[in-house]
């Protein structure tokens, strides 16, 4: 059982980096590899906080923050200077290796004994369970891992609230609109560029605040955490869409969505760890997987997978 | 009114592949008036459209509207002063977003769009009231993806948008071209209805000499970064498709008539 | 359906089979046009293997025998089966039927037309030189004193006169004094009192003028060559193998051999090969100085064809050719750059193309008839264009009439 919850809280941990990368990859339909570096900035800025002293909340939102700078940054790159949108997100994720070094110092911030988020809810739950351990089917987990994911599960709820609603304002609309039809979006009057910069930033904050997250949840920061992330958030994009059919057009669907997809994908690693999969060879599965899904377009059409929203006009 | 002063533009300066797309255009549209631009392939008419839509800045020269000079204001930011519409169907709106969304992104031309609701319950209904005038029966698909309608609809729609918050200048850049005939005239004549009932200042591109001969009220004709006929006025009046054929061969003799057939043909017209 | 054509004596025989319906008749209509402008002019169908006759049938080939029966040819129709008889009787068109005989009779007869006409092939051309009357003569006025681009003054024009008795060519318009032509000046054309000009401007399309009555078109001019008198030669011509022409030049070589003059007047009608010309689209009346004819000014008075232009179309060419080297003529006889010694000046007035008869056709009447018919779609002055490669050369005649004389040129005086 324990299995099953810490696949869980992964999951929708992860599921805030699948946020993030649905406002990238979807809605403003950017190929955005700056995800590697800033997953693990949100992580270093929230562990060093965390390590500071700083309360839990104003460590993650510090996360949250510095996610938005590496999306801002990527943005302007792209929009203002020109550079190809793939080689502005690498150079971005590639200075980021740096910048993560430098705020933690060394590769590796541990927290043992710092405050996390969770640390509130494990007092309720502990308070209303009456032990250090819950009982859930019957299966006693602990109730740090109970409280993790009660405050993972809140916190993707409320942003993937947010997120909907945001994209029903009119000024979410005119980003979807930019993402999908610049020159429309220029026609009606607003600058397209801001638009792109203004997502990247969100969504590499939700990314930063994944990573955040992720540091509480694992008890430390890696500067290598990062790796490969884009591609896992990408696979569970694409389990997402499985999921929900390919005649699912609202973006409230597509939210879910990706957030369901990035559970399963959770689940499905966990089974398949657990029958004995080197954990080495994880991301190459994973690269594997979105690579089918990628080029095998017929395959993608029968299962009803989109990597990108459709096409984007001029 | 739009006042198009000297403007140049060349493509490529400098390499094999050089165009002098504008050589000097000098154009007044009088508030009210709708101006039709034909031209040749490689004319320059679909380049001084987006010379006043602001695609690219121009080598030499100056575009004032209502006496603003808008010369150097980025394409996004001239919307506010501008409509358009373009050829591909496509161009004008978000496909996989619904009409109603379309339109209220529209609906915000040239002003501030903050975190509001979008599609609250009174801008549906002003929505549907003015996509019901279009006769098409779409008020009732308003939450369908704009992406599943035919380019005339398409079209209408996008010339809907372009207008609703009227323009003070509204830009057609062959916005019916690419439309099957009987869409094409459908929109054209939305088109012709929406300028009427609005007064609009219109500058429209079009190959289609039917067209430039029945809905405008001026018709400029370009050759070469040039204008080279202005029919206005009785002119307009009288105009008939058969002129502007003339025009055009007019124009394109004088092409082929270079200083080699003058040393040739000069002395032996006696 | 589908038409078989063998020609015998002078009369082809087109044999019909299958369905002479709606879906048909143009396509036989268009057959028996290609064959009535390639000279082919009596015409007989062979019906013997007509299945249907409809009313668009009737129509076409009722059509057929009109047009015919316009360029003095003939059109009947033979072997016709008994329904074809029934039809053609019940609906009043049995005229159009021939016995057997009448056509063998009237290819007796054909042959006998040729008489008077010396033939000649020439590179694919067969040409028919018929002696109108062999001491016919013209004489030509060369009127108007305006030197080409030269700012014009009022003195230098000429009134001239547009009779039915007169062949001229020139620049002018028509009008009461030069003050009320000054801007409208452009090339004209006149023949048997039929007059085109070119008025300069907008339209593009020539205006014209037809004697009628008492009335007479004139015209004041700045330059014009009038010539009067009667025609001596008929020249026609035709090809014999596809794609052959008759250029300008060897028509204008062909009206000196015929006269053994050194200048003569030409009128023809013609179906065009191709024109290389120009034509004023500003009125020289409003040339201010010397520049007019300096490039790129000079594009802003006068229009060249640019291309070979008016394929197929009918022209009415009038002409004058000097070979005499005779200096006087030669401020209205330009010379073209490959001509040795032969000056040339040409106009043409574009028609859409109707077919000639055969054999001697007389000139005002054709003209009349010209006039009478279609507007005129364009007036030239042409020219030859002998750029290296990529030269027009000059204009080339499909087939065609053209009435010649031998012509004294005298000066004018000036109104």
């Amino acid at each position: 059982m324990t299995l099953v919850v810490g696949a869980f809280t992964m999951g929708l941990i992860l599921s805030l980096l699948a946020l993030g990368m649905f406002i990238s990859f979807r809605v403003l339909r950017f190929c955005d590899i700056t995800v590697d570096g800033s997953l693990a900035l949100g992580a270093a800025t929230t562990a060093v906080l965390l390590s500071a002293g700083v309360p839990p909340w104003a460590a993650s939102l510090g996360g949250f923050a510095a996610g938005f700078l590496a999306g801002f940054t990527t943005g302007i790159l792209h929009t203002f200077f020109k550079v190809q949108e793939l080689l502005s997100g690498i150079l971005v994720m590639t200075a980021l290796y740096s910048v993560n070094l430098r705020v933690m110092g060394k590769s590796n911030v541990p927290l043992i004994d710092t405050p996390t988020l969770a640390d509130l809810p494990e007092k309720l739950v502990k308070k209303l369970a009456g032990g250090d351990s819950v009982s859930i089917a019957g299966w006693p987990v602990p109730a740090r891992d109970v409280a993790m994911l009660a405050t993972v599960t809140l916190l993707v709820f409320a942003t993937a609230l947010l997120l909907q609603l945001f994209l029903k304002t009119n000024l979410g609309t005119t980003m979807r609109a930019a993402g999908e039809n610049p020159q429309m979006i220029r026609a009606q009057g607003v600058d397209n560029r801001w638009m792109q910069v203004f997502g990247l930033a969100v969504s590499n904050a939700l990314v930063g605040l994944s990573g955040a997250m992720l540091a509480q949840y694992q008890g430390f920061a890696d500067v290598q955490m990062g790796i490969g992330m884009m591609v896992w958030g990408l696979a569970s994009i694409i389990i997402g869409d499985a999921l929900i059919g390919k005649n699912a057009r609202g973006t409230g669907l597509l939210i879910v969505g990706a957030i369901m997809g990035t559970i399963l994908f959770r689940l499905l690693i966990a089974i398949a760890l657990r029958w004995g999969l080197n954990p080495n060879d994880l991301k190459l599965v994973t690269a594997l997987f979105v690579f089918v899904a990628l080029v095998v377009p017929t395959f993608a059409a029968k299962l009803g997978i989109r990597i990108f929203g459709g096409r984007r006009n001029a | 009114m739009l006042e198009i002063r000297n403007i140049t533009k060349t493509f490529f300066p400098g390499t094999v592949n050089e165009v002098r797309a504008l050589r000097g255009v000098t154009l007044t549209i009088e508030d009210g008036c709708f101006a039709a631009i034909i031209g040749t392939n490689g004319s320059g008419k679909s380049t001084l459209l987006n010379a006043v839509a602001g695609t690219f800045l121009p080598d030499e020269g100056s575009v004032f509207i209502d006496g603003t000079d808008i010369t150097h204001w980025p394409e996004h930011k001239r919307a506010r002063l501008v409509g358009r519409v373009f050829q591909n169907p496509f161009a004008g709106t978000a496909a996989e977003m619904t009409i109603a969304e379309n339109i209220a992104i529209a609906m915000k031309r040239g002003k501030s769009r903050g975190v509001g609701q979008a599609l609250s319950r009174s801008v549906r209904d002003e929505i549907a009231d003015k996509v019901r005038a279009l006769n098409m029966g779409l008020e009732n698909r308003l939450d369908n993806p704009i992406g599943t309608l035919s380019g005339g609809q398409r079209q209408a729609l996008t010339l809907l948008m372009a207008t609703w918050v009227r323009p003070k200048l509204l830009l057609l850049d062959e916005h019916t071209a690419a439309l099957d005939p009987k869409s094409a005239a459908q929109v054209a004549a939305l088109t012709s209805e929406i300028i009427a009932r609005d007064k609009l200042t219109v500058l429209m591109v079009t190959h289609s000499m039917q067209q430039a001969v029945q809905m405008p009220g001026r018709v400029v004709m370009m050759h070469a970064g040039n204008v080279v006929e202005d029919y206005a006025g009785e002119r307009k009046k009288g105009l008939r498709i058969a002129d502007l054929m003339r025009a055009f061969d007019r124009v394109r003799r004088r092409d082929l008539f270079d200083a080699a057939v003058a040393n040739i043909v000069v002395p032996q017209y006696a | 359906m589908n038409i078989t054509q063998k020609e015998s004596n002078g009369i082809l025989e087109m044999g019909l089979s299958g369905r002479l319906d709606a879906a048909s008749s143009d396509f036989f209509y268009n057959a028996v046009a290609a064959n009535i402008r390639e000279g082919r002019q009596k015409i007989r169908v062979d019906a013997s293997g007509l299945e249907y006759l409809s009313s668009a049938g009737l129509r076409s080939l009722l059509r057929s025998h009109r047009e015919l029966s316009g360029v003095g040819g003939s059109f009947a129709i033979i072997r016709a089966s008994d329904f074809v008889v029934k039809t053609l009787s019940m609906s009043g068109f049995d005229s159009l039927l021939a016995l057997e005989t009448d056509a063998e009779k009237q290819a007796e007869e054909s042959p006998a037309e040729e008489g008077g006409a010396k033939v000649r092939h020439e590179e694919g051309i067969r040409l028919e030189l018929y002696e109108l009357d062999a001491d016919a003569s013209m004489e030509a006025q060369l009127c108007g004193g305006w030197k080409s681009w030269t700012a014009p003054e009022e003195g230098m024009t000429a009134r001239v006169p547009l009779g039915s008795d007169c062949v001229a060519l020139g620049i002018g318009a028509p009008g009461e004094d030069y003050a009320s032509v000054r801007e409208g000046l452009g090339d004209f054309l006149a023949a048997a009192g039929c007059a085109a000009w070119m008025p300069p401007g907008d339209s593009g399309t020539p205006d014209y003028l037809v004697q009628e009555g008492r009335f007479t078109p004139e015209v004041i001019a700045l330059s014009a060559i009038r010539g009067s008198g009667e025609f001596s030669h008929l020249l026609r011509f035709q090809p014999e193998k596809e794609g052959a022409v008759l250029s300008l030049h060897a028509l204008a070589a062909k009206t000196l051999a015929a006269t053994k003059r050194t200048s003569t007047a030409f009128t023809a009608l013609v179906e065009v090969g191709g024109l290389v010309g120009v034509s004023t689209i500003r009125s020289p009346g409003l040339i201010a100085d010397g520049k007019a004819a300096e490039f790129p000014s000079v594009r802003d008075w006068l229009s060249f064809t640019g291309e070979r232009v008016h394929e197929g179309a009918l022209a009415l060419l009038v002409g004058f050719v000097d070979a005499s080297g005779s200096a006087a003529n030669a401020a209205f006889l330009p010379e073209p750059p490959s001509t040795k010694g032969v000056r040339l000046h040409v106009h043409a007035a574009v028609f859409p193309f109707h077919p000639l008869a055969n054999g001697i056709i007389n000139m005002a009447e054709s003209v009349a008839q010209l006039f009478s018919g279609a507007e005129p779609l364009a007036l030239l002055h042409l020219v030859e264009d002998d750029r290296p490669t990529v030269g027009l050369g000059c204009s080339t005649f499909v087939r065609g009439a053209v009435w010649i004389s031998g012509v004294n040129f005298t000066k004018g005086t000036n109104s």
